[in-house]
């Protein structure tokens, strides 16, 4: 019984959290770039600014652009409710590291079809763009969670933060070489810098953005709003797989709460550690890309080779 | 407790020290070599301090200090002044392309996992993952050296593989007197020197850092 609690707290909890790593990155950004900045609490105002607007949709638009927001955000949502946040003790199917691959393949997949569905100029590169990233960037997701998978003898993300425990030690140049790819997967699949600008419209290079031109009002806070989510998924995987001291393996409340604590605070720490990444690097350019992604593959090939 | 943290981060130093000639074989940009190169030599520092965290002397705080002080701070900062003062701030281009190189790296991990080096590796006994990872970064240091047309880039390669071979004796427990580090630093800071007085002095005459034009030094 308390286990279907959690997983319906764990529901609420991913998109209602999500927007506030976003809030504290560009509040972090702002500072660093000796400006006063948005409150962190400004991307729930979006959000909530874009929820209550009507929607202008192109005559060209097919069923993929009216319902692919409501995929994409369903999406993050299954995938937010199946990685090990809370406790290890809720073991769903979904938990399996190739289903959640799989999952967000599939919202990339949807992604690049409303990016496209209307005809514009703009979805199709972005839509384009977009592939070619997920093409290195899924196979590097897969490579950076095997050694863990190799480590802790199971595929399942919740098993395999329970197991890594009792040989972290004896792991660890796998596992930090492992997390080092894992974080540039990270920012492919977020879309943040060196890989997109997630601020600006404006760029002839973006990707993610421009997937996005052709919605408007409670599609597009959908969009944005699966957007954070997907941010905060990585990150929870990050810290959960990557540090798994602070996970809790049982179900009552005072572990869960002191476990959720621990959780927040390697997530805050982690988000603080993208805002500096993207305040001191510039976007690279797109033919660049594909090397930085391979370096990260390469990075977990090594760590698969050490946890062998 | 001592024992596993200093293990830990012996562990992470390794790891960081891989990455840095990960990141010397992708980076496009001299100063970013010279940062790497900084980076690099501090987990030198830790490693060198980290085997005796339980009994710390003057001996090893002060080999410790000089390190920082000649590879994490006073080297890099002369490359750096060099590579601003003279204008070549990007690297040279590569025998091998960025994928080509990096399944190099994966090949040379393969080599030194193997049966091959087990003894080597075994000289650290129970570390001995942590000692192929330090073996594969003295060879890829090798391998950035013969790969990089630039002489920038084989200067960072020298002294990588300088720290790694340190790297390298500390883990297997190949110490050797505090006299015999402070020699290696002194080595290391007059190399440095020579190195900024001379690679400019190149460039001025030759007009580019790549090697393959340097065909006119045998005449």
């Amino acid at each position: 019984m308390s286990s279907i609690f959690l997983w319906f707290l764990q529901i609420l909890l991913v998109p209602i959290l999500s927007p506030l790593g976003i809030g504290i990155i560009n509040k972090l950004k702002a500072k660093l770039q000796k400006r006063q900045g948005a409150s962190i609490l400004q991307p729930y105002r979006n959000l909530s600014k874009l929820l209550h607007k009507d929607e202008v949709v192109s005559s060209d638009a097919s069923w993929i652009s009216y319902s692919a927001p409501f995929i994409i955000f369903g999406i993050t949502l299954l995938v937010g409710a199946s990685i090990p946040l809370l406790t290890t003790a809720i073991h769903l199917p979904s938990s399996d590291m190739f289903i959640i691959v799989g999952l967000f393949a599939l919202e990339t997949f949807f992604l690049a079809l409303a990016g496209m569905d209307v005809g514009g100029a703009f979805g199709g590169f972005g839509s384009s763009r977009e592939m070619t990233m997920s093409a290195f960037a899924e196979g590097a997701f897969v490579f950076s969670i095997a050694p863990l998978a190799l480590i802790a003898g199971t595929t399942n993300l919740s098993l395999i933060v329970s197991g890594i425990n009792t040989s972290y030690m004896h792991s660890l140049p796998s596992i930090l070489l492992a997390f080092a790819g894992f974080i540039v997967v990270l920012l492919v699949e977020a879309k943040r810098y060196p890989f997109d600008n997630p601020d600006t419209h404006l760029e002839l290079t973006m990707i993610h953005e421009a997937m996005l031109l052709e919605y408007s009002g409670k599609r597009l806070a959908l969009m944005e709003w699966a957007s954070a989510n997907k941010l905060f998924i990585f990150v929870a995987l990050a810290v959960n797989l990557f540090s798994p001291f602070g996970v809790t393996h049982g179900l009552d409340l005072q572990s869960i709460l002191v476990s959720s604590v621990i959780t927040l605070a390697g997530m805050v720490a982690l988000y603080c550690i993208i805002a500096v990444i993207e305040s001191t690097m510039a976007k690279l350019r797109f033919f660049r890309l594909p090397d930085l992604i391979f370096t990260a593959l390469i990075l977990d090939i090594v760590a698969i080779g050490l946890a062998l | 407790m001592n024992m596993s943290l200093s293990l830990a981060v012996i562990q992470v130093c390794v790891v960081l020290l891989f990455l840095t000639i990960i990141g010397l074989h992708v980076v496009k940009k001299n100063l970013s070599e010279a940062a790497l190169y900084s980076l690099q030599s501090l987990t030198i520092v830790v490693l060198l301090i980290a085997p005796h965290l339980n009994d710390l002397s003057p001996d090893i705080l002060a080999i410790a200090f000089l390190t920082l002080v000649v590879k994490v701070i006073f080297a890099p900062q002369f490359l750096r002044h060099m590579v601003l003062k003279n204008g070549f701030k990007f690297t040279s281009s590569t025998y091998a392309n960025t994928p080509v190189t990096l399944l190099l790296i994966v090949g040379i991990l393969g080599l030194v996992t193997s049966s091959i080096f087990a003894p080597l590796a075994m000289l650290a006994g129970g570390q001995h993952l942590t000692t192929s990872l330090v073996l594969a970064a003295i060879l890829s240091s090798l391998l950035l050296v013969v790969n990089r047309k630039g002489a920038f880039s084989e200067v960072m390669g020298v002294l990588s593989l300088e720290n790694s071979i340190v790297a390298f004796g500390i883990l297997a427990g190949l110490e050797q007197s505090a006299v015999l580090q402070l020699g290696i630093i002194f080595d290391v800071s007059i190399w440095v020197i020579v190195a900024t007085v001379f690679v400019p002095l190149v460039y001025q005459h030759i007009g580019s850092l790549d090697v393959t034009n340097m065909k006119k030094l045998r005449d």
